[in-house]
């Protein structure tokens, strides 16, 4: 048979193309999380060059790990306790009874997990540091000598960590809630039991597998903390294992640092694996399903007599835990002088004007942060689109690996990552070297936040059937352009939802900055985490309240731009 | 075993009228049927009588109780109203297996085991669901969810059982066989039920009395052969039954012989006992009253055969009368094409005003 050349070339060129695409991805991924984890690996599990365990069972045989294990199961238990509690009975409270104030409650009951946790940690330290305003309320209420209350250590820790992951449980019980079949529970008064009846016998068992899979990530979760346990913690040697991994960096002393904090961070490691298993093996049991139909919309639920009481406990719960840290920060962020009382004379605005103009890291970590911020979430929700794409719908050889690949780094913490990347970096590459450039953060953020912009727009894609984009090939289309018109608008909300969901935590990231920023590459994050250690309390109260109404501002903003499209959690 | 009294409901959701200024009295053990198109407000009025919705107006009573009214004093929730219900959706709880189910009434009320166990075997029997007790939901084909939903509902022996259109999630062959269960299981046990339907044919196979209702009122009252045979209105005649719809001129009224000229096609008389004034009326026809003949008759219309239609047991004729084009449903073996002309004999017509 007679081809034409140019038709014999077109083909090597497609194949051609193909491969090199295929090379590309996968040197990306290798780049990103091979390479990196498998560093880990290697440097944990040998010495010099050579395997061994030693490192880990040096790590198992000194108590003071074992009791920075037992701190981090300790403080991840309690810290699941609570938030549990508190987002499933917030939920409740706000999506299935005719509670007050509904509309507001709904906004404000996130709010915690939009502020950095590190910033969390220095507000609740302007209320409960020995020196702290409840401290000192209470001292002059009861007469007290020394404060009652304390922030660091264990319950501070606790406390802290639990309000900033309530929000979790919050909306993924409030989701589920809403999409309880309502006829579940009308079938259950009908058979005769009462309101709380229903409630214990239908409610809370259908809703439990949602309730379990929220525990898990709020356990995983607090287990990979870092800026929490880093603030409240270490000042008096509480240490839970990110901490202590971050102290092992850090200690160049110590022999074999490197390859001991590797060893230790399997034991994390370990944990968020485990978290991961157990939550596919508590929702594998189909038999949770929640068959719904047509919904009617489930029924509010009237709470009589408890209407008022119940509007001001969450009203209560509001003020102590999410207005109290803020309002403690925003007046130490204008009081002169550290210790005067918060009276009118000694307000000023001076610190704003110092942390802003005096102090030059400042303005640098703000470039550096949003710089990060921005080019780590466009790359990031673009990587997301090739992968997404190219796992739908190409037939590329190890196409369901990359969606392994990309979540992996969900179940590691950030300390770990960032240890991966120091350990991958660290030496040149073919006498090249990003090490204590602003490139290694970036790779880091990368490799840490691509799981977000990758659930948003797989779960897009997901959602198109692939007749669309057929369809406006039968109309002359060539395959590209069908893409471009069809696929990409469609899944444009996940574009948004993911580049946010990037842009916000990397703007104020401190696990992977901490670790691997040098001199002038600060980021917001270090700069915040750098000044509460200098004990320069009034500025960092300025520079932490400004983050917090950026923050804030930020995702009002996105929220009414998109009428809620962008999810930001 | 308990009536239903429903005395000048109207429900209000905002400004929706959803149910308005409804009356009906459903006898002891009566199987009622409340039908009517998508929207007209059947499953309100139905979740009114189980309590879930409130009345904004009017009475109900389950026996001789009063359960519902304007007021919210009187106002008996649905736990204490000893109802049976089978929702839509079924609702059968997936967190607890069959025997669960079907047990938790008598658990609520606090059963002894032994009672208990004993009164969910009869029910399971009664539902042939006897080898399915340990199963989960997720583990039952929807035919046998459905059963389950009717036994949770059988089993406190309730004064009425409301169903809210439970065969609709059925395949056309299971649909059939449930409707003649059901129906024998109400001979069996006997319990008032108010069943909910869009769909005739159920309605008719099924109740003792039915209610055509649209928009939230109330068309018509009756047995499936009244409100057949006697059709309050055009709205009933053309909800119920395959009708034709044609309009007619009144020429005049002869010993209750009523000459009837329709478009200008022919002049045909129609026995009416019914009171009949003005100079237009409607005539509805059934389309398998519709006689088709190749010769003009006593009594027919000619006609032009526009389309025709082979069903197997039938053909299914569109032919256009005058400006008109009315449906015949014939058996016999006799073909008509496309294009014939015909003569038509209405049989049995029904006049409208
Ligand atoms: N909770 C509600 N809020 C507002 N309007 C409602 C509500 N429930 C029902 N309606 C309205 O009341 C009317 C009657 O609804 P209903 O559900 O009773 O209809 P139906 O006869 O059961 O219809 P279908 O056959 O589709 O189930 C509809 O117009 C519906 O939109
Ligand atoms: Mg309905």
């Amino acid at each position: 048979m007679f081809i034409p050349a140019y038709l014999k070339y077109h083909h090597v060129i497609m194949d051609l193309k193909r491969t090199l695409f295929t090379l590309l991805i996968f040197l990306i991924l290798a780049v990103l999380f091979v390479y990196p984890f498998s560093r880990l690996f290697v440097v944990g599990f040998s010495r010099e060059g050579s395997p061994t365990v030693l490192n880990l069972t040096e790590i198992l045989g000194k108590t003071t790990n074992l009791v920075a294990l037992w701190h981090t199961v300790f403080v991840a238990v309690f810290v699941t306790i609570l938030a549990v509690a508190a987002g499933v009975i917030l939920s409740w409270l706000v999506t299935r009874t005719n509670l007050y104030m509904k509309d507001f409650f709904k906004i404000v009951l996130i709010i915690p997990y939009l502020i950095p946790p590190f910033i969390s940690a220095f507000a609740w330290m302007q209320l409960l540091s020995p020196v702290g305003y409840f401290n000192k309320i209470l001292m002059f209420l009861f007469h007290l000598e020394e404060s009652p209350l304390g922030i660091y250590g264990k319950y501070g820790i606790i406390i802290v960590s639990a309000i900033y992951t309530y929000p979790l449980v919050y909306i993924s019980i409030t989701r589920a809630l809403e999409r309880i079949d309502p006829s579940f529970e009308e079938a259950a008064q009908i058979a005769g039991a009462g309101k709380l009846r229903v409630i214990r016998d239908i409610t809370l068992p259908v809703m439990l597998p949602a309730v379990g899979g929220a525990a898990v990530i709020v356990f995983v979760t607090s287990t990979s903390m870092f800026g929490i346990p880093a603030i409240l913690g270490i000042p008096k040697g509480y240490l839970v294992l990110t901490t202590k991994i971050f102290l092992y960096i850090g200690s160049y002393g110590t022999k074999y640092n490197f390859n001991l904090a590797a060893a230790m961070s399997m034991l994390l490691i370990f944990i968020g694996v485990l978290g991961l298993f157990i939550q596919n093996f508590a929702t594998r049991k189909e038999r949770f399903t929640v068959i719904t139909g047509k919904a009617t919309g489930f029924s509010i639920i009237d709470l009589g007599a408890l209407r008022v009481p119940a509007t001001i406990f969450v009203i209560l719960f509001i003020l102590f835990f999410i207005a109290a840290p803020i309002v403690a920060t925003i007046i130490t962020a204008i009081t002169k002088a550290l210790g005067l009382a918060p009276r009118w004379s000694n307000f000023t605005l001076g610190n704003f004007k110092y942390v802003l103009f005096s102090v030059p890291v400042v303005w640098r970590a703000i470039r550096n942060s949003f710089f990060l911020a921005v080019v780590v979430s466009t790359i990031t929700v673009m990587l997301s689109i090739v992968f997404s794409y190219t796992a739908r719908y190409t037939e590329i050889r190890g196409r369901k690996l990359i969606d392994y690949i990309v979540s992996a780094p969900y179940a590691i913490p950030g300390t770990v990552i960032g240890l991966s990347m120091i350990l991958a970096w660290i030496k040149p590459i073919l006498g090249w070297s990003i090490y204590n450039t602003i490139w290694i953060i970036m790779i880091a953020y990368i490799a840490r936040f691509m799981i977000f912009p990758m659930r948003t727009v797989t779960a897009s894609f997901k959602q198109i059937d692939n007749s669309l984009s057929e369809a406006a090939q039968i109309a002359g289309a060539s395959k590209r352009k069908a893409t471009l018109d069809i696929v990409i608008p469609l899944i444009k909300p996940g574009i948004y939802s993911g580049w946010f969901l990037v842009f916000m935590p990397a703007l104020t990231e401190l696990t992977l900055s901490i670790l691997l920023y040098s001199a002038r590459r600060e980021t917001i994050g270090v700069t915040v985490y750098n000044m509460t250690q200098e004990g320069l309390v009034l500025e960092t109260s300025a520079l932490a309240l400004l983050i917090i109404i950026v923050v804030l501002a930020l995702n009002l903003i996105v929220r009414r731009v998109s009428r809620r499209r962008v999810s930001v959690v | 075993m308990a009536g239903v009294v429903v005395q000048d409901v109207t429900k209000m959701f905002g400004q929706t009228v959803a149910v308005q200024d409804f009356s009906v009295e459903i006898k002891d053990g009566e199987f009622f049927t409340l039908l009517g198109p998508s929207g007209c407000g059947k499953t309100t009025l139905l979740r009114c009588i189980a309590g879930f919705a409130h009345v904004t107006k009017g009475k109900i009573f389950i026996g001789d109780r009063l359960v519902s009214s304007e007021d919210q004093r009187g106002f008996i929730p649905p736990e204490k109203r000893n109802l049976g219900m089978v929702f839509q959706t079924y609702a059968v709880w997936p967190h607890m297996n069959v025997f669960r189910n079907i047990a938790y009434p008598l658990k609520v009320k606090r059963f002894p085991e032994r009672e208990l166990r004993e009164r969910v075997n009869i029910i399971l029997h009664l539902v042939k669901l006897d080898k399915l007790e340990g199963r989960y939901p997720n583990e039952l084909s929807g035919g046998q969810q459905q059963r389950v939903a009717l036994g949770r509902a059988l089993i406190m022996n309730p004064d009425v059982l409301l169903l809210d259109e439970p065969l609709s999630n059925l395949d056309a062959k299971l649909r059939e066989e449930m409707r003649f269960e059901l129906k024998e299981l109400q001979n069996r046990i006997d319990v008032t039920i108010v069943y909910v339907t869009h769909d005739q044919s159920e309605a008719m196979a099924m109740s003792d009395r039915i209610v055509v209702m649209e928009q939230g009122r109330v068309h018509q009252i009756g047995t499936p052969s009244e409100i057949y045979k006697k059709p309050k209105n055009q709205f009933v005649a053309s909800f119920i039954g395959k009708s034709n719809f044609l309009r007619a001129a009144l020429l005049d009224v002869k010993d209750g012989i009523l000459r009837l000229k329709i478009g200008s096609s022919g002049i045909i008389e129609v026995k009416w006992r019914g009171h009949m004034t003005g100079e237009e009326v409607i005539l509805m026809v059934r389309q398998h009253n519709v006689e088709i003949f190749k010769k003009k008759r006593e009594n027919t219309l000619p006609a032009r055969v526009k389309l025709s239609t082979y069903l197997g047991d039938q053909f299914i004729y569109e032919i256009a009368v005058d400006r008109d084009t009315i449906r015949a449903q014939v058996h016999e073996e006799h073909h008509y094409s496309e294009g014939d002309e015909v003569y038509v004999r209405l049989r049995n017509p029904i006049l409208f005003q």
